[in-house]
């Protein structure tokens, strides 16, 4: 069944119980495999290729809302880390019909941050984490 | 809480500190067409802004203002009144429901109301467009 992306959250190193609050989007890049052409002039009617046996985890892009009494809950994510210049970080995404969560999970750490504060409008912010591991991928219960 | 209940009480202050017996009154409890000097407020949209987890409290209101009189110079007393206690305020408003707002006047529209039939002069009326940023208390979360 189909679920909304309501209720889900992101959390980096969940060891440090470090969890962004306030999320408006979560945008995963998606994994990728290089692919080489191997096309020659003596290749008939289909092309061929040599797929990479590496896969690009992508990047995991969060917007949010910034809180203006609650920055330093966004620190750790920017500067600090908890110590780690790489985390866990899991995303979760929640099963409205039975009240449980699926989760993402992998591993890496904060490549860009940035916010912006409009006039007459919402400030916001956005973190870009670099994935570096495996994902793992539970299903909700 | 809402602003429902501060934007009546703040306009009321605004219209009575104008004219003292002018009032400020919901759409619907008074017709435009009415003799005196008087204020009419409709919310047209309440954006209550969220994120994943629930209800972030912050909200924008858009209002429209009537200012209306029988004549022009009144109806822009009452419009003058309003945009120079709501334009860029930034901090409480209403009387006994106070709520810390931030306020912009987005627009303000001259318009007339011609007369029905020959007992009737016609109604002056300024519209002031505006649109309140403040806090309300959150719904249950996600």
């Amino acid at each position: 069944m189909a679920d909304l992306g309501t209720g889900a959250t992101v959390a980096f190193d969940t060891s440090a119980g470090v969890a962004l609050a306030d999320i408006t989007n979560i945008d995963w890049s998606g994994a990728t495999r290089e692919s080489i052409d191997t096309s020659h002039m003596g290749t008939s009617l289909v092309k061929t290729a040599i797929v990479s046996t590496l896969v690009e985890p992508g990047e995991l892009s969060v917007d949010y809302l910034v809180n203006t009494n609650q920055l330093g809950t966004e620190s750790p994510f920017i500067f600090d880390n908890s110590g780690h210049q790489s985390g866990t970080i899991t995303v979760t995404m929640l099963d409205q019909a039975n009240a449980t969560v699926a989760t993402w999970t992998s591993t890496g750490a904060m490549t860009a941050w940035s916010s912006t504060a409009p006039m007459e409008g919402v400030i916001t912010g956005n973190f870009t984490f670099k994935l570096s591991g495996a994902p793992t991928f539970t299903d909700s219960a | 809480m809402s602003i429902r209940e501060t934007i009546f009480e703040h306009l009321e202050g605004i219209a009575q500190g104008t004219f003292s017996e002018a009032h400020a009154y919901p759409v619907g409890d008074k017709d435009p067409n009415a003799p005196g000097r008087f204020i009419v407020y409709e919310m047209n949209s309440q954006d209550h802004q969220r994120h994943m987890g629930g209800g972030a409290a912050l909200t924008e209101g858009q209002f429209d203002i009537h200012c209306l009189a029988g004549s022009a110079m009144d109806a822009h007393k009452l419009s003058e009144a309003v945009r120079e206690s709501l334009d860029n305020k930034q901090g409480p408003i209403g009387g006994n429901n106070v709520l810390n707002v931030t306020a912009f006047v987005r627009d303000e529209t001259d318009s007339f109301i011609a007369p029905a039939d020959a007992s009737h002069r016609g109604r002056h009326m300024v519209t002031v467009d505006l649109s309140i940023w403040y806090e309300e208390s959150v719904t249950p979360t996600v």
